[in-house]
């Protein structure tokens, strides 16, 4: 392999996603301290304006489809 | 036929008012394979409902050119198509608590590199007089239908959400096939899929912004898949804006992908914004269960740049994105590899356009 960046992946992610989780729970932003947060760009959308997520990317990546959309991406003989 | 359901449901049950309509269309080029998206969203918004209706048109081409030793291939332009069509709704059932589900069909391919593999089994096996099996290929016919049921929960009013999403897929697909002494076999046609996701999003800061998501799914056959995929969203200063991606997924007995990406984006003035992103990915190559020849992918690193433009208007809003991706397959034995010129590097680009209206 090319490089060595998918060995042991969820290893040193699935912290920091956790660490993440955690600080969400103990956050407390009143909502007149949420102008900037609430932009667009700044917030998860499925627009195709507002967001920006390549539709057809997981036919070349397989490993993307990750959230939302099909298992389709996978080979067709794996499947 | 869910599309006529989801129309019926919103002309008949409740009034609505669409807001905003989207269409968009997405073209992906590497020069011998070209891959179309164009869509169609409606949301539409009643006191106590907020549904979508999409349509999706994809069109994949490509130049099918086989292996120097493969005697039985001839080289074709390929041509396929695929349409689809799925509606969510979600309910407010409580102050913090909603309710969601789905459905959609689709036909056609899903992938330009089932058409590829479909047309490389077609060369191979359609026409096997004498050869035991023989009868066993088929003409494809892909399709599917989805359905997905969930709960969004606001456990932080305004700050903190947390969703799970239960799914499940029934698939017709292009079968894949292998020939030894014993015949022609057959993979299998229709496969049922089943995965739940858990997301959480959460405003850590006035500045911060983060999602997470964790995955499993179960495919016929297959190892269970776990992925996850998180989102820091960073408002740097006031006009200038950090987006981190990153994620993986994992498949036993073989498969593992990672990617991480990152964006940055300059507001100009009130609603008016540019951006440049990059993304980093590499997986180990596909789960590989085939007996004399893989039709698995090798190993995949790629890296994408792009830069793009959004404007966000009071009725319209448009976005347009331009990216390079490079793609670069671990290297795979030539004289063996029926498959080296589907799994090519090559150099895509990417062009993007939606435009919206809100009514």
């Amino acid at each position: 392999m090319k490089t060595a960046l998918h060995r042991g992946v969820l290893s040193p992610f699935l912290p920091v996603a956790f660490l993440m989780l955690l600080l969400g729970g103990c956050a407390n932003v009143p909502v007149y301290e949420q102008g900037l947060v609430s932009k667009v760009g700044m917030t998860r959308s499925d627009s195709m304006v507002q967001g920006d997520r390549v539709n057809l990317l997981p036919q070349i990546e397989p490993g993307s489809a990750v959230s939302g959309g099909a298992v389709a991406a996978g080979c067709t003989v794996c499947r | 036929m869910v599309g006529l359901f989801a129309l019926s449901c919103l002309t008949a049950g409740f009034a609505v008012s669409p807001n905003p309509l989207e269409v968009g269309g997405e073209l992906v080029d590497a020069g011998d394979v070209t891959l179309f998206q164009g869509s169609w969203v409606g949301d539409f918004v009643s006191e106590d409902w907020e549904s979508s209706l999409s349509l999706a048109y994809g069109h994949y081409s490509m130049n099918y050119v086989p292996a120097p030793f493969d005697f039985r291939g001839m080289d074709r332009r390929l041509n396929e198509t695929n349409l689809a069509v799925q509606f969510n709704t979600q309910k407010q059932v409580k102050n913090n608590l909603s309710l969601m589900g789905g459905a959609g069909v689709y036909d056609g391919f899903t992938n330009y590199r089932s058409v590829w593999l479909d047309e490389y089994f077609r060369q191979q096996y359609s026409d096997l007089p004498g050869v035991p099996g023989a009868e066993n290929y088929v003409v494809a016919d892909p399709k599917g239908v989805n359905a997905t049921v969930g709960a969004r929960w606001e456990y932080k009013p305004g700050t903190g959400f947390a969703q799970i999403d239960l799914s499940w897929l029934e698939d017709d697909v292009s079968p894949g096939y292998e020939i030894d002494f014993d015949g022609l076999r057959r993979g299998k046609i229709h496969l049922h899929t089943g995965s739940v996701s858990i997301s959480t999003e959460n405003v850590l800061t006035p500045r911060l912004r983060s999602y997470v998501s964790l995955r499993s799914s179960k495919t016929s056959e297959r190892f269970t898949r776990y992925g996850a995929d998180a989102s820091l969203y960073v408002a740097v200063v006031d006009d200038w804006i950090m987006r981190w991606n990153a994620g993986g997924a994992t498949e036993n007995p073989q498969f593992e992908a990672a990617y991480i990406g990152l964006a940055l984006e300059h507001q100009i003035e009130e609603g008016v914004s540019w951006f440049v992103d990059g993304r980093y990915y590499d997986d180990t190559g596909e789960i590989e269960n085939a007996l004399l020849f893989t039709t698995a992918a090798p190993g995949l690193a790629s890296e994408r740049f792009g830069l793009g433009f959004r404007w966000i208007g009071d009725n319209w809003s448009s976005r347009f994105y331009l990216a390079r991706l490079r793609t670069d397959y671990d290297p795979t034995r030539k004289d063996l590899d029926f498959f080296q010129n589907l799994y090519l590097d090559r150099d895509w680009n990417i062009i993007q356009v939606a435009i919206s209206r809100s009514l």
